[in-house]
């Protein structure tokens, strides 16, 4: 120990000055290997469609176009808070071209903030305008429903969303957190259609008959799954996914009689970012994501999801959107609706 | 000798500029943004946080939750610890280090392998897993490994002379209350304070398992209002507990000097015919809080299409992420050991708290403002390169190499640099030629320590990452959502084995007198 203490040799020096170097060196490697994305040959985009989903689809736009396409994935699964803010905090130097939203009312809140861009696709043709922003903010395509998931061996046979309240449903039936995601959507839904005095009133009937309060959409189809619950409001991706792997599962389109509600449809939305570097770029993805091919790939992918043009070729599972009936909702008014209801449901989640 | 003073100060103040530069700069924009409304001062985020019904509710949810969890990691670890550093219990070293590889995976991960194993136990599991009691299992198989390695490295430090001293007049358990748990106090106080600060801090585990906890409020202020003031009021209180924790933990060790110089082995703590039972226990714990969970959530991984497969969707991630790590593991090494030696005799409270503060923001709060800061068109060499992601790292955890090289100046006798000091030797000849030789092994586990906090952060990785440039655990948890369950499995299982490369050098670098040598 002495004599390393005391060492004057000029080997340990050396060595470290070595050390040193090669510390500095790898510390600048990632700086001096990255370089701003301005290339006219990339296209950055973030996106909140499940990755496994998603990313194949940029891929094939790679392929296609030669464009590399850099992208920011999110998850709302695990309680990440997501490109959503990501995109908020950037907005006076953006990075991002394009947001591929999985919901319209992510979209719609980034149109409210000043985030977006109008953009009109010509792919976009044949898309009905209850799928589209009025102001070309953003475009929907490809779409999920919020289906009702009920275990086969179950007794309950519910055909709407009043089953909720349903005294025969105490207990066993179960809704993913209102406060985010899809679910928040479906009671912004509610509120927008019923008002909000009935829709308080359901809220509360439902908590009242004890039902299960569930982390994300994929715990409540879990306990379907499983026969924790009967039933459970989620979106069709995870009842197909659920189905084709062999659960014992059922999923049926909720409030289909004439008098009902309907079904909300949440399509997939593509936002151009205000500003975006690489614009040309980004217009040509989104040409790429709205187009009628692209819808196909995510119909037959497990995600199961519903084209929203006419005339494309879905698997059997899924009812084409002509054959369903639609909630008559605007997806702006979800989204100014989600922050009115914000106080009412933290206290309904408990949060 | 005031050319090195001067060396001595720009140092520090170098180090404290990176300090700034990496946490409190961002933090300091986060706050503004939450106390400065439609232009002008208000403190109406912080008088609804306070006000509102859920705030104390979920306050006082945290606190049993850290408590519980900090507790229960306590009474096992430092049990643990000590006598993986002391005693004669058969495959002790194996033991220790197979404790530790639930600390290597992001917390979310060891859940999401308890709910597997509950799913194949039966609902009946299932109900009390989701819930407090769930939680404190999880949290306390994940941080367990931090009170007992700090343990083990604390009484592994304790000077052998005093000890052998005092068994000349007392059996091995008055020595051990009287010598060695004193002397190991501030290594063992540190690591309860970080235990109780990553469980108050965790939202991910109490999520999964249904528990609402304090950080919930701040991720549903980002979540579904996009509201950054709010989110920002909201994690504040996390930062106030972190001040109480230096501030007890400062009470608890105040006015005691601290002698460590590690010579021979010291107290050897003889079980006896204890020796089996202890190795059952210890073997049952094993399987109970690492073997469980991993093999859950492994199961479907040792299959060579699906490890192909993973490698296909995350190999370029891997790369990444081991050598993201790996820089920032090495920046914050330098950056803590600096700290620690520059107030090693004034000024450490301080830094202290400022460190342990931004440890305790939520990962979240710290990259947004991080975002915040640097994304303007001048700096875009760091907003668009890893630079954040690293900065990011460092802000976090720049407290825990900073106590780590505290704790190992501790065992270098002051006489040392006072001598050197006496003779004329700079301040930075004495960092060269006497305080980094001597802290050899200091180093290396403060790197290790950050390589692997740094390698299993979700919050910074998902906010911060370049485009197409997302780290490894980043990856996985956006694979996760409908992600085929076997990939999931082998990504865990690459992640595990990237974190425990460098744990298996550790092992071989310290043997059993401990950190430093």
């Amino acid at each position: 120990m002495q004599s390393r203490c005391t060492g004057g040799s000029p080997r340990p020096k050396k060595i470290m000055r070595n050390r040193m170097g090669a510390v500095v060196t790898l510390a600048l490697i990632p700086i001096l290997t990255s370089c701003r994305p301005t290339s006219s040959r990339t296209v950055v985009v973030y996106v909140s469609e499940d990755q496994v989903f998603s990313e194949p689809i940029l891929k094939d736009f790679e392929r296609e176009t030669g464009i590399t396409v850099k992208s920011v994935f999110d998850t709302e699964e695990s309680k990440s808070t997501g490109v959503t803010n990501r995109l908020i905090a950037e907005k006076d130097n953006p990075q991002a071209d394009v947001y591929w939203a999985n919901e319209p009312v992510r979209a719609e809140a980034l149109k409210q903030r000043g985030v977006s861009t109008p953009y009109v696709s010509a792919s976009a043709e044949g898309i009905a305008d209850q799928f589209k922003d009025p102001d070309h903010n953003w475009t929907g395509f490809s779409a999920r429903a919020r289906v009702l998931l009920i275990n086969a061996k179950s007794t309950i046979k519910p055909a709407g969303v009043m089953a909720y309240t349903d005294p025969l449903a105490k207990g066993r039936a179960a809704i993913a957190n209102a406060l985010f995601g899809t679910t928040t959507d479906y009671v912004a839904a509610l509120f927008t259609i019923w008002g909000d005095e009935r829709a308080k009133t359901f809220m509360n009937d439902m908590k009242k008959n004890e039902v299960k309060i569930t982390t994300s959409n994929g715990e409540s189809t879990d306990f379907v799954a499983t026969g924790q619950v009967d039933f459970s409001l989620v979106d069709s991706d995870d009842a197909v996914n659920t189905k084709k792997q062999g659960k014992p599962v059922e999923m049926i389109y909720p409030d289909q009689d004439p008098n009902g509600i309907g079904v909300l449809i949440l399509p997939n939305a593509l936002a151009l970012i205000k500003g975006a570097p690489h614009e040309e770029n980004g217009k040509r993805l989104i040409d790429y994501l709205l187009s009628k091919e692209t819808e196909r790939k995510l119909a037959f992918a497990d995600c199961a999801q519903i084209p929203l043009h006419s005339g494309v070729e879905t698997p059997s599972e899924i009812r084409r959107i002509e054959d369903i009936k639609t909630m008559r909702v605007s997806y702006a008014d979800l989204a100014r609706k989600t922050d009115e209801i914000q106080p009412f449901l933290k206290e309904w989640a408990g949060q | 000798m005031g050319r090195a003073v001067r060396a001595e100060t720009i140092v520090l103040w170098l180090c404290l500029a990176v300090v700034a530069i990496a946490g409190l700069a961002p933090i300091a924009v986060m706050v503004f943004e939450s106390v400065w409304h439609d232009g002008h001062f208000s403190l109406n985020h912080y008088r609804e946080l306070i006000s509102a019904a859920r705030f104390w509710p979920l306050f006082g949810n945290s606190v049993r939750l850290a408590l519980a969890t900090t507790t229960v990691c306590g009474l096992i670890g430092v049990p643990a610890g000590i006598l993986f550093a002391k005693s004669d219990l058969p495959l002790r070293s194996g033991l220790m280090w197979l404790l530790t590889v639930p600390f290597v995976l992001p917390p979310y991960f060891i859940a999401l392998g308890w709910s597997r194993v509950v799913a194949r136990v039966g609902a009946t599991t299932a109900e009390w897993l989701f819930g407090f009691g769930g939680c404190v299992l999880v949290l306390s198989s994940v941080f367990l490994p931090i009170i007992m390695l700090l343990t083990f490295a604390s009484v592994s430090n304790v000077d052998g002379r005093l000890e052998e001293a005092g068994r000349l007049a007392f059996g091995w358990p008055a020595v051990l209350r009287r010598i060695t748990l004193p002397l190991s106090a501030p290594g063992i106080a540190f690591s309860l304070v970080l235990v109780f600060l990553l469980a108050i801090g965790e939202l991910s585990v109490p999520s999964f398992l249904r528990y609402p906890v304090l950080p919930v409020l701040s991720f549903t202020q980002f979540a579904a209002s996009y509201n950054f003031g709010a989110a920002t009021a909201a994690a504040v209180p996390l930062a106030a507990l972190a001040l109480l924790g230096v501030l007890i933990e400062s009470a608890l060790l105040q006015n005691r000097v601290f002698t460590f110089r590690s010579i021979g082995r010291g107290l050897l703590i003889s079980l006896g015919r204890w020796n089996p039972i202890a190795a059952a226990i210890f073997g049952l714990l094993t399987v109970a809080l690492v073997i469980f969970p991993l093999s859950a959530l492994f199961a479907d991984a040792f299959s060579l299409t699906t490890l192909h497969d993973a490698m296909q969707r995350a190999g370029a991630s891997i790369v990444r992420s081991v050598i993201y790590s790996a820089i920032a593991a090495t920046i914050l090494m330098a950056l803590g050991f600096l700290l620690a030696q520059l107030t090693r005799d004034r000024g450490q409270r301080l830094v202290n708290f400022l460190t342990l503060a931004l440890f305790a923001i939520p990962g979240t709060v710290l990259s947004i403002g991080l975002v915040r800061l640097w994304n303007s068109p001048m700096t875009w060499f760091i907003y668009t390169t890893p630079a954040l992601l690293i900065l990011g790292y460092t802000a976090q955890y720049c407290a825990v190499t900073t106590r780590l090289s505290l704790a190992g100046f501790f065992l270098i006798p002051k006489t040392f640099d006072e001598a050197a000091r006496l003779s004329g030797a700079s301040w930075t000849q004495r960092l060269f030629r006497i305080f980094v030789p001597l802290s050899n092994r200091t180093l290396v586990c403060a790197w290790l320590a950050a390589y692997i906090l740094c390698l299993r952060d979700v919050p910074i990785a998902l906010m911060t990452a370049s485009p197409g440039g997302d780290p490894l655990p980043a990856r996985i948890l956006t694979l996760m959502a409908n992600g085929a369950p076997p990939m999931i499995a082998s990504l865990c299982l690459i992640m595990a084995i990237a974190s425990l490369i460098p744990l298996v050098i550790l092992a071989r670098v310290i043997p059993s007198r401990g950190i430093t040598g």
